[in-house]
């Protein structure tokens, strides 16, 4: 009679190996899962008050709270308003206004942007998200466009 | 030889036999040689850091409203609690001298050659647990320059192909850095790499007392010295001196705590960080956002895993020290990633801030 391929202890090693990877995987998976964070509902607002306008002066900026994002708003020495995500684009630091060079710098690794959030220089890849602003009712509103 | 007490002791362990062929060892006699000491040096190191750690993590309060007031109370109201601090934040960069003397030394050496790439290897596991170390205790006093160097540095998780993103999320807990993060760094500091760093020191050691130290390559004396008393009289000089070192660093020239973060604020200008992380921070910096259509990060980041791949790598791909050759390659490697790493160093200390 020919030895059939399936030997019987290799079908209970088999068995076993299964049953081992099983109780892996039953140990593994809640430690990973309970090690994940959940993912969040984003819960970035649609748009978010700032203030009065005039409280930002021309040629100078203000950091925001936009959910658990920073955002900027500023001025330009023209007077006219901007806002954009405060979040640099190379490894994601807060960047703030510098009145003096009249740009956006980021001083995790010398990032520069120019009032309009595009990169200038230093190793931002891209520009600052841009924002929308609007107001109404006597009151400055940043919105996501 | 033993007393009545040691007696008794020894018939219920039985470890004196073993005791006692660990301290007649013979020694090669040019261990005798400060760059044998530097392994040593690093364990004191070690054991030092696991001794003031313990003291601090007694007064630490691991969460954002709590962990920056609880340090500045350690500095400011707990009887020594100045110097355990002091000692534990010079102590991480007198430690971080000493392994990267050591790593030097043992490269160049190629003590790293047949049998004892294992050793190498863990030697290399516990370069990246002290790094770790380094990393996760930054964070612990929660202050500006804590936030930030956590932020980009846990960033470059996102560049990781395909599970960076996931990566990133669990290392920080959540989308941004904040109080998961600082609990999982605070677990990840007192527990997890304690427990890694012994093992690995366990491992390195007891490799270092079955392989005996290596001989130089070309080096023929056979010439030996008991490790008891001669090794362990000079390990033990070196091992008060950097005590001392520490303590005297610890007080001139403390490690300040900065201003509570505040993760709406900017980057503070002039930001930087330690030294030993000063060649990654300054390569983030030149290379530019892009590379030829490639993730600038990404690049840089696949630049330093490449590096620290062919120094790890190095007991299997130089041959020739293995044949007892000089190791022409390994060397131009090595001197090629000391020029990168210390002339990275000195443009970044010397530009204009």
């Amino acid at each position: 009679m020919a030895r059939p391929s399936l030997t019987r202890r290799r079908f209970i090693d088999m068995l076993l190996a299964g049953e081992f990877l099983a109780l892996a995987a039953a140990v593994l998976y809640p430690m990973f899962s309970y090690l994940f964070p959940r993912a969040s509902m984003e819960l970035v607002p649609r748009e978010v008050k700032v203030g009065p306008p005039d409280e930002i002066a021309p040629g100078s900026a203000k950091l925001i709270n936009m959910g658990a994002k920073p955002v900027l708003v500023l001025r330009t020495a023209g007077g006219e308003l901007r806002a954009m995500s405060a979040v640099c684009t190379h490894l994601q630091c807060t960047v703030q206004f510098r009145p003096e060079l009249n740009a956006i710098h980021c001083a995790c690794h010398d990032g520069k942007y120019d009032v309009a959030g595009r990169n200038v220089s230093g190793p931002p890849p891209r520009p600052l998200e841009p924002l929308a602003v609007e107001v109404r009712d006597g009151a400055l509103y940043v919105k996501r466009v | 030889m033993l007393g009545r007490a040691a007696r008794w002791l020894d018939d219920r362990l039985g470890l004196w036999p073993v005791l006692s062929g660990l301290l007649k060892k013979p020694v090669p006699v040019h261990a005798k040689t400060p760059f044998y000491l530097l392994g040593g040096a690093a364990l004191f190191l070690f054991l030092l850091q696991l001794a003031t750690g313990v003291l601090l993590a007694v007064h630490y309060h691991p969460t954002p409203e709590a962990a920056h007031a609880s340090v500045g109370r350690v500095m400011g109201e707990v009887p020594f609690g100045w110097l355990v601090r002091a000692m534990h934040a010079r102590g991480a960069d007198v430690l971080m001298v000493m392994v990267l003397a050591h790593l030097v030394t043992t490269y160049f050496l190629a003590a790293y050659r047949p049998p004892r790439e294992l050793t190498w290897l863990t030697g290399m596991g516990l370069l990246l647990v002290m790094g770790a170390f380094c990393f996760s205790g930054s964070l612990l006093p929660w202050d500006t320059f804590a936030y930030f160097a956590t932020a980009v540095g846990t960033e470059e998780a996102r560049t990781v192909p395909w599970v960076g993103e996931a990566l990133l999320r669990a290392v920080r807990g959540g989308e941004t850095v904040g109080a998961p993060t600082l609990a999982r760094f605070y677990v990840g500091h007192v527990v997890l790499l304690p427990l890694a760093a012994l093992a690995l020191v366990g491992l390195h050691v007891y490799l270092i007392q079955r392989h005996g130290m290596s001989r130089p390559v070309g080096e023929t004396s056979e010439e030996s010295v008991p490790f008891f008393p001669v090794v362990v009289m000079m390990d033990a000089a070196v091992w008060v001196l950097l005590l001392g070192a520490v303590v005297v660093l610890a007080a001139l020239h403390p490690r300040e705590l900065g201003t509570v973060a505040n993760p709406l604020a900017p980057a503070p200008r002039g930001i930087r960080p330690e030294w030993y992380f000063t060649p990654a921070y300054e390569t983030l910096r030149i290379v530019p956002g892009r590379v030829a259509g490639i993730d600038g990060p990404l690049v840089a980041n696949a630049f330093f895993a490449i590096v620290a791949l062919v120094w790890a790598m190095a007991p299997f791909w130089d041959r020739a020290s293995a044949r007892g050759e000089r190791p022409v390659l390994a060397r131009a490697v090595g001197v090629a990633t000391l020029v990168w790493a210390v002339g990275i160093s000195m443009y970044s200390y010397a530009r204009p801030q």
